[in-house]
């Protein structure tokens, strides 16, 4: 007799996560969303007793971090190295400068004038202290650690899954076991082809979603301090990891279609890419 | 692939199998790790089963 396959679609980090699992039942799925939702209460910056908000108004301070977000903080500096700079969780100015500053459930207007800001490389203002467990953000920096929080939480919360399972964070996806036919978990990606896989993950960054205005979006461009022009739409990565897989998509997304290439291919990771609307929709052609 | 569909794969999806030479399991830190696993991954038919998708968020 086949496993039974259990599912959990609920809404968490600002977007729509979906939990699958043969064989362990609904009661791990219920866990893992709890999981799910005590991350959110803790890193999200919208909520002002957050964590992360503690953090970010902490002036300079060291100020003692849980387990959870001391992990995250380092995670956020592995991907601001593994990315050269293109993946800055120090981005939240920006980010607020563009518009961005409240849940994007509940609308928001672009400013008539958008200003650049310019943003800090991260690890000149966060500083970690492992010793005493402690973080300090220099003053006048914040951060944001959405994409960050999604694909590091996909990565961790997969074992709450068992061997057989699917832990999707608004997107962001790590996958392991055969799935339900055997040869794979089937796994969508953004140009509407798809992959079969047992182990790894499967990450999708771009400008065609949380856009308001006339042109912002949430992508914002470390370089410029401003909503990322590209002539990319969408990304998706094949990786072995989510938080891996989270920073190479953005990264393309902010190089472009072909440095953005360059950099996947000279990575090795399997990818997709759609173009921008009104990029001239052509084709990015066959790999090597 | 078609052009239409704009997909570029590293070449090595032409095997259907692709060891992913770097990274691992991360277990108790989000920082992926450095030890190697080769997960299967296979480029799907168009008329394949989906049973979850990535996307823009």
């Amino acid at each position: 007799m086949s496993p039974e396959l259990a599912s959990r679609h609920f809404a968490a980090l600002g977007s729509t996560c979906e939990l699958l699992s043969l064989g362990t039942g609904q009661a791990a799925l219920e866990r893992c969303e709890a999981q799910v939702r005590e991350a959110e209460a803790r890193f999200t910056r919208f909520l002002p007793d957050s964590e992360l908000a503690r953090l970010n108004a902490g002036d300079g301070r060291y100020l003692p971090v849980s387990a959870e977000m001391f992990a995250m903080l380092e995670a956020a500096l592995w991907a601001f190295a593994e990315s050269d700079g293109l993946v800055n969780a120090a981005v939240l100015p920006a980010v607020l400068s563009a518009g961005y500053d409240r849940p994007f459930r509940l609308g928001l207007s672009q400013p008539a004038d958008p200003v650049a800001i310019q943003l800090p490389p991260l690890p000149t203002v966060l500083l970690l202290d492992a010793a005493t467990r402690s973080a300090a953000l220099a003053p006048g920096a914040a951060l944001d650690l959405g994409g960050i929080a999604k694909g590091a939480l996909a990565d961790l919360l997969i074992d709450e899954l068992g061997d057989n399972a699917v832990c999707n964070l608004g997107g962001d996806l790590r996958v392991r076991g055969s799935g339900p036919e055997g040869d794979g978990w089937h796994i969508g990606l953004c140009d509407g082809s798809a992959v079969a896989l047992t182990q790894g993950a499967v990450c999708t960054s771009g400008t065609t979603r949380r856009r308001w205005g006339q042109s912002a979006h949430h992508l914002i461009d470390p370089r410029s301090g401003l909503p990322a022009k590209t002539d990319l739409g969408e990304v998706s990565v094949v990786t072995d990891s989510a938080l891996r897989g989270e920073v190479y998509a953005k990264c393309a997304m902010l190089l472009g279609a072909d440095a953005g290439v360059a950099f996947l291919e000279a990575k090795g990771v399997p990818f997709a890419a759609v173009p921008a609307v009104g990029s001239g929709n052509r084709a990015l052609g066959a790999a090597a | 692939m078609s052009s239409n569909a704009t997909l570029r794969w590293a070449s090595m999806l032409g095997t259907l199998v692709l060891a992913l030479g770097f990274g691992g399991v991360v277990a108790t830190s989000p920082k992926p790790a450095q030890a190697p696993l080769h997960p299967a991954v296979r480029l799907l038919p168009n008329d394949a089963t989906i049973q979850s998708k990535s996307y823009v968020s």
